[in-house]
């Protein structure tokens, strides 16, 4: 792999992956050999848990899965692949320490988008403070223009670190001790893509609505609230788009 | 600080608090939502209705997230059991409940009737529906539900959403239904005057009587025709425990009355919902908010504790595997996350009904028809 252009932030990776400054950052071949050794560890675990579960509570027992058990989440990942854990043959192990690594590529991607809306929020944020206290944003319609195709990014940067977060941390649900696989329900597959379409259908549907009312409250203007203190409040009583009210709530004169 | 099984016990009440403070709460909105389109003729009177409990209902629908969270948090068995085996019955109560916050806020956005008589049937749904399904959801667990765990705790559940529309259920979701009904119309009967306040007076009076008869058919039912679970082996509540270890269950026919065989005390529960209702019935008799909905409030606690007492120390019994069924002894949480949360809730809860009851002080008085008229934009 080559590198053409490159900004070095000294110690920022290990405090993100290991939380320590000190610590050696593994690579992904690394990982998988060690997960290997857990995932035999965890076999291990399964087995003698099942000893325990059998009835037999001797100090040996467990002692014995004590010595292991912190690697029976591991072992559980095989499930995946054999109900009875202990039976997994040599490639089954090797498909289950390829389940540790997520897909790198999509990973690395969804993080650049993910941080890259929020610093072009923040640069928004900066503009936009700066020219408010100058009062000046009207003059610059480029900032407003900037603003007003920025109202994706909060939306852009939720989706990719939700991608971040929940696809980076598979196989597991609860890390190294519930993979993702055992612990959803048993809900046929029927049952979620029912909901899911519902859902879509019933969101789908509200956002036409909200989009019917956005639009038709962005053209009136801040006038459709009534409080008196804004442009055309007049006209817009004369169109009868909103009828009048009989509350006598009138504009205040000299707030146009 | 507590030991194990005396924590149980008090998530156990708890969770029954939580229980009873969200029918007590956002039961009254229900309640008036479910009424709304009969007792509401005209616009104004029907935003009236809607603007009583505009500034409370979405602080209210907090104790039923709280609900969610503390039984998560607390009986995490019984979070995964029951969410996913009763998956559409959750769904049908969290789509309904969707139809009230855009009900409330886009009703008095356009003027056209057609849209507004559309989001009052919107908000109607929003407020019967979750009070049919959660009398029904109680209603089956006295049958007991058909699921099972295997060796890893992981659920599987046998049943289909139509199965749980049975006829002891519905009678169940009839008298839950009717009793928070009851309690809105009592709410419209206090915060509101005029031709509103009276035909919520005679809707109050009809449905503490629907609750009244079903609440004691219920009970006959119950007594005559019902397996109850009766738990026949109890190791040591003190331990941590799972529903798998060592239990024997038995479906006996004295299951369900046990606790009030060998307590009688706890007979107060159904007879403070059957007191709550007379005492209801005399408060819409004499055109008093204030006392029909103390009654309709005793009605509440009163029905959802006997429905506790019941089938204490069950939570979640299992009709296909009775020794599969989840009870308050070893569906919970470690002992640990219970002290926390203990801690916690003994800080929070106090917090939260202060500013909740400081709002409805600030917010208290009868709306009328003039106020709503004078304020076609500010409120709802």
């Amino acid at each position: 792999m080559r590198t053409d252009y490159e900004v070095k932030i000294p110690y920022a990776l290990g405090l993100i992956a290991t939380r320590s400054l000190d610590k050696e950052i593994k690579g992904l071949k690394q990982l998988v050999a060690e997960h290997e050794l857990r995932i035999r560890n965890g076999m291990l675990a399964y087995e003698r848990l099942q000893v325990l579960r059998s009835g037999d509570k001797s100090a040996e027992a467990i002692a014995a899965f004590n010595e292991v058990k912190q690697d029976l989440g591991y072992g559980l990942l095989l499930k995946k692949y054999t109900a009875d854990v202990v039976d997994a043959s040599e490639e089954q192990i090797k498909l289950a320490a390829l389940d540790t690594i997520p897909d790198v590529f999509s990973l690395f991607w969804t993080f650049r988008v993910m941080v890259a809306a929020g610093f072009l929020m923040l640069l928004l944020f900066t503009l936009a403070s700066w020219a408010s206290i100058k009062r000046n944003a009207e003059t610059k319609p480029w900032l407003l223009r900037f603003a007003l195709f920025s109202l994706p990014l909060p939306w852009i940067a939720a989706q990719t670190g939700w991608y971040v977060a929940e696809h980076g941390r598979q196989p597991w649900s609860i890390a190294e001790v519930l993979p993702t696989h055992l612990s959803t329900s048993t809900l046929a597959a029927g049952d979620i893509w029912g909901s899911l379409i519902v859902l879509v259908a019933f969101y789908s549907l509200l956002l036409v609505i909200e989009m019917f009312l956005m639009i038709r409250f962005a053209r009136l203007g801040p006038s459709s609230l009534h409080t008196g203190r804004y442009h055309f409040e007049r006209d817009v009583r004369e169109a009868r788009v909103v009828p009048a009210h009989p509350s006598g709530m009138t504009s205040q004169p000299g707030s146009v | 600080m507590f030991d194990y099984e005396v924590l149980k016990l008090v998530w156990w009440v708890l969770i029954g608090v939580l229980l009873i403070g969200f029918a007590l709460t956002d039961g009254f909105d229900m309640g008036a939502m479910a009424l709304m389109p009969f007792v509401g003729k005209t616009d104004s009177e029907r935003r009236v209705a809607i603007n009583t409990i505009a500034p409370h209902w979405d602080g209210n629908q907090v104790w039923f997230i709280t609900a969610g969270g503390a039984l998560f948090a607390a009986w995490p068995m019984v979070y995964a059991v029951a969410f996913s085996g009763l998956y559409w019955a959750m769904l049908l109560v969290l789509f309904a409940l969707f139809c009230r916050p855009v009900g409330f806020d886009y009703r008095s956005k356009v003027e056209d009737p057609r849209w507004r008589s559309a989001w009052d049937w919107a908000l109607f749904v929003g407020g019967a529906v979750p009070a049919l399904v959660f009398g029904v959801a109680f209603g089956n667990l006295f049958l007991g539900l058909p699921f099972q765990l295997d060796e890893l705790m992981r659920s599987t559940y046998q049943g289909s959403f139509f199965a749980l529309l049975n006829p002891f259920a519905l009678l169940c979701g009839i008298v839950s239904l009717s009793m928070l009904s009851a309690h809105g119309g009592a709410w419209l009967m206090l915060r509101t005057d005029g031709a509103l306040a009276e035909r919520s007076r005679q809707a109050t009076r009809l449905c503490v009587l629907v609750f009244l008869f079903g609440f004691i058919a219920a009970g006959v039912w119950l007594t005559l025709g019902i397996q109850g679970f009766s738990q026949l082996s109890v190791s040591d509540p003190g331990a941590a425990l799972n529903p798998l270890l060592d239990k024997q269950v038995a479906q006996d026919n004295i299951g369900w009355l046990a606790n009030y065989d060998r307590y009688p005390v706890t007979l107060i529960a159904p007879a403070a919902g059957i007191l709550g209702a007379l005492l209801a019935l005399l408060g819409s008799s004499r055109n008093s908010g204030g006392v029909s909905f103390v009654g309709t409030s005793l009605m509440i606690v009163g029905s959802i504790c006997t429905a506790g007492f019941a089938l204490f120390p069950f939570v979640f019994p299992s009709s296909l595997d009775p020794a599969s069924s989840l009870t308050i002894w070893d569906a919970v949480s470690s002992h640990k996350t219970l002290g926390i949360m203990f801690v916690v809730a003994c800080i929070f809860v106090p917090l939260i009904l202060c500013y909740t009851l400081w709002s409805y002080v600030r917010m208290w008085g009868r709306l009328t028809q003039k106020t709503i008229d004078a304020n076609p934009h500010g409120l709802y």
